[in-house]
């Protein structure tokens, strides 16, 4: 039986996430990869008849992007060497242990941790992902080298993750 | 814990930024193919970015609509990499408009099916982190099946998705009666419509018996607490019924419904929106020839009156006057209609011929900061020694998504040697049609 257009729609909006991010490790450009995540849209609605049920749509999605966002890198030959086979069946497996988390939990989680950063961090969070600028234009507009700005968004991104693996240990306790 | 991981991190955040010279991927790959801590480092990064990303944004976007679609196709999003961009705008709307195109090109019962009270008919699909329902039967969050009943929104911003495909971005406080899968009642505050091809016939209705049936298009709604209606059409058309006579409104006309009648108002010849007369238009029209001005100014940026020194009438805004700090900073909140479109134009000088650009960063944000609607930096590096200087004329466009809208606008001029001067006067902002063609200076059409 296939799975209701509906479970997919919904799927989609509640994961698009943690799809997004799926993408966005192999192709490396945000906007190509929101356009991939388009692409596996259309596709799992056009498909829905291979589709059993929730739990088979998870692996369904992941399997999709990863052929979406290959195919994608191999249409600009501009494009640096994509992963191998051997990592992204790696990486697999890393994606496979949050896949009990929801998104709206690490959402959340993420909320507290932003609290914890110094005001200084969160101002960078927000430059680097509510206005969308990259480390290269943050690094022109704040008058920076760019070593320096990724060093600091590496800081925030090791904090960050610090923190919600406490979180989140704290949480399953 | 290492500097390896921060190395590896910063390498990381560039490889995701696509700021990664081609030369250092493979290496990165290498690094992820040998260290297992590596590449649970990875993909936190990768998760938490995409959150965050998707967490700030919130985009409460209409779906795709044609001309949103076109312009990406033809490679017309021109807007920097670095704004919150139409691209991003687009590739969201177009998750759900495709979903939806698909969900119903490939399930022609969804329109047919009969409902139970507890059948989901509708479905949250956005919201944004401070809003906050009442009366919410089950979860509210993203991604959750909103049965028939009532959605009271008090504050924030959210978007439901009927089951029919059409969309609709509430703006608290408003509350909304979800009646079956292709039919709402307003009862109080605003929304936005879009309603896609295969939604045909959705319809709104109001207080006193007043209905708004969509005929495939994108319209604003507002119902008042005293229960008038107020219509504005952004595309295609809508009929409205239940009072006498009905009628039907096209793009660019509006109407007030209150007691069983509806004033309407249709564009005159040149203009390509006509709106009630107490909706502001312009939305803010500031020549700075009374004082006070609206905005609020901090740092080095005042109102001046040196006649000799405007280019129109007497007065201006002068950022770094007397050559100290580039610190200055005007701003305004305006009050606006969430789901409208606004076009933004204002006219910069530089006086005196230093060496530099003068650079004015704009910056449109929902009312708590949190979001980015328009970030542009408008700059002007010929300079002029004589007065009055000749200005330049800017004009941008953003979508309010609140009732209140924060314009800040930021001296940002690379003026190290202190020896311009940044004017800016004849700041206006008009509500125009979101397919009206922008207008790079001179006469507006709305």
């Amino acid at each position: 039986m296939a799975i209701e257009q509906d479970t997919i729609v919904r799927v989609l909006v509640k994961d698009r996430a943690r799809l997004l991010a799926y993408i966005w490790a192999i192709v490396s450009d945000v906007h190509v990869a929101e356009d991939v995540l388009s692409e596996v849209t259309v596709l799992a609605v056009k498909k829905r008849e291979q589709i059993a049920d929730e739990a088979h749509l998870a692996g369904w999605l992941r399997i999709a992007a990863r052929t979406e966002a290959l195919k994608a890198l191999r249409t600009d030959r501009s494009r640096p060497t994509p992963m191998s086979d051997q990592l992204i069946d790696l990486l697999d497996a890393e994606w496979a242990t949050r896949d009990a988390q929801s998104s709206n939990d690490l959402a959340d989680a993420l909320q507290i941790c932003m609290q914890r950063l110094s005001p200084r961090a969160r101002q960078l969070v927000k430059l680097r992902y509510a206005e969308g600028l990259s480390g290269a234009v943050l690094a022109e507009k704040l008058n920076q080298r760019i070593k320096s700005i990724y060093v600091a968004i590496s800081r925030v991104h090791r904090a960050l993750g610090d923190c919600i693996r406490a979180h989140v240990a704290r949480e399953s306790r | 814990m290492s500097d390896a991981v921060d190395i590896f991190l910063q390498q990381a955040a560039a490889y995701l930024d696509g700021d990664l010279p081609a030369e250092a991927h493979e290496a990165l790959h290498a690094e992820l193919l040998a260290d297992p801590e590596k590449r649970r480092r990875f993909v936190d990064l990768c998760l938490h970015s995409a959150v965050l990303t998707e967490t700030f944004s919130h985009p409460l976007s209409h779906p795709a609509s044609p001309m949103l679609s076109e312009a990406k196709r033809r490679g017309i999003d021109s807007a920097p990499r670095s704004t919150y961009t139409l691209s991003r705008i687009v590739a969201l709307a177009a998750l759900i408009a495709l979903a939806v195109t698909a969900w119903f090109v490939f399930s022609p019962e969804s329109q047919t099916a009969t409902h139970t009270p507890s059948t989901p008919v509708a479905m949250l699909s956005d919201h944004s982190a401070d809003a906050v329902f009442v009366g919410a039967d089950g979860s509210m969050e993203l991604g959750s099946e909103l049965a028939r009943g009532s959605l009271s929104l008090i504050s924030g911003t959210a978007q439901v998705m009927f089951r029919s495909g059409a969309v609709v971005d509430l703006t608290g406080p408003c509350s909304l009666e979800m009646i079956d899968d292709n039919r709402g009642f307003l009862h109080t505050g605003t929304l936005s419509a879009y309603v896609p091809d295969q939604a045909h016939g959705f319809t709104v209705n109001a207080p006193h018996g007043v209905r708004v049936v969509d005929l495939g298009t994108r319209f604003l709604m507002t119902v008042d607490p005293s229960g008038g209606t107020q219509l504005i059409v952004l595309e295609g058309a809508v009929h409205y019924e239940g009072i006498q006579p009905a009628g039907k409104l096209t793009a660019g006309s509006s109407a007030t419904i209150i007691d069983g009648s509806a004033q309407v108002y249709h564009p005159q010849p040149g203009q390509t929106l006509a709106l009630p007369p107490h909706i502001r238009n312009p939305l803010l029209h500031d020549d700075f020839e009374t004082a006070p001005s609206g905005f609020t100014f901090r740092g080095n940026v005042n109102r001046m009156t040196q006649a000799q020194r405007a280019w129109q009438g007497h007065a201006y805004v002068g950022f770094n006057i007397g050559n100290s700090d580039v610190n200055g900073v005007a701003e305004q909140t305006l009050a606006t209609l969430p789901g409208m479109t606004y076009q933004l134009q204002f006219e910069l000088g530089k006086y005196l011929l230093g060496e530099g650009a003068a650079r004015l960063d704009v910056d449109v944000l929902t009312e708590s900061g949190d979001t980015t609607l328009l970030h542009e930096t408008a700059s002007v590096v010929e300079g002029s020694d004589t007065m009055p200087v000749t200005p330049t004329t800017f004009t941008y466009r953003f979508t309010a998504r609140g009732l209140t809208t924060r314009l800040r606008l930021t001296d940002t001029s690379t003026n190290h040697a202190s020896a311009f001067d940044l004017y800016l006067d004849n700041i206006r902002i008009v509500p125009v049609l979101p397919t009206a063609e922008l207008t790079p200076s001179g006469n507006l059409k709305n």
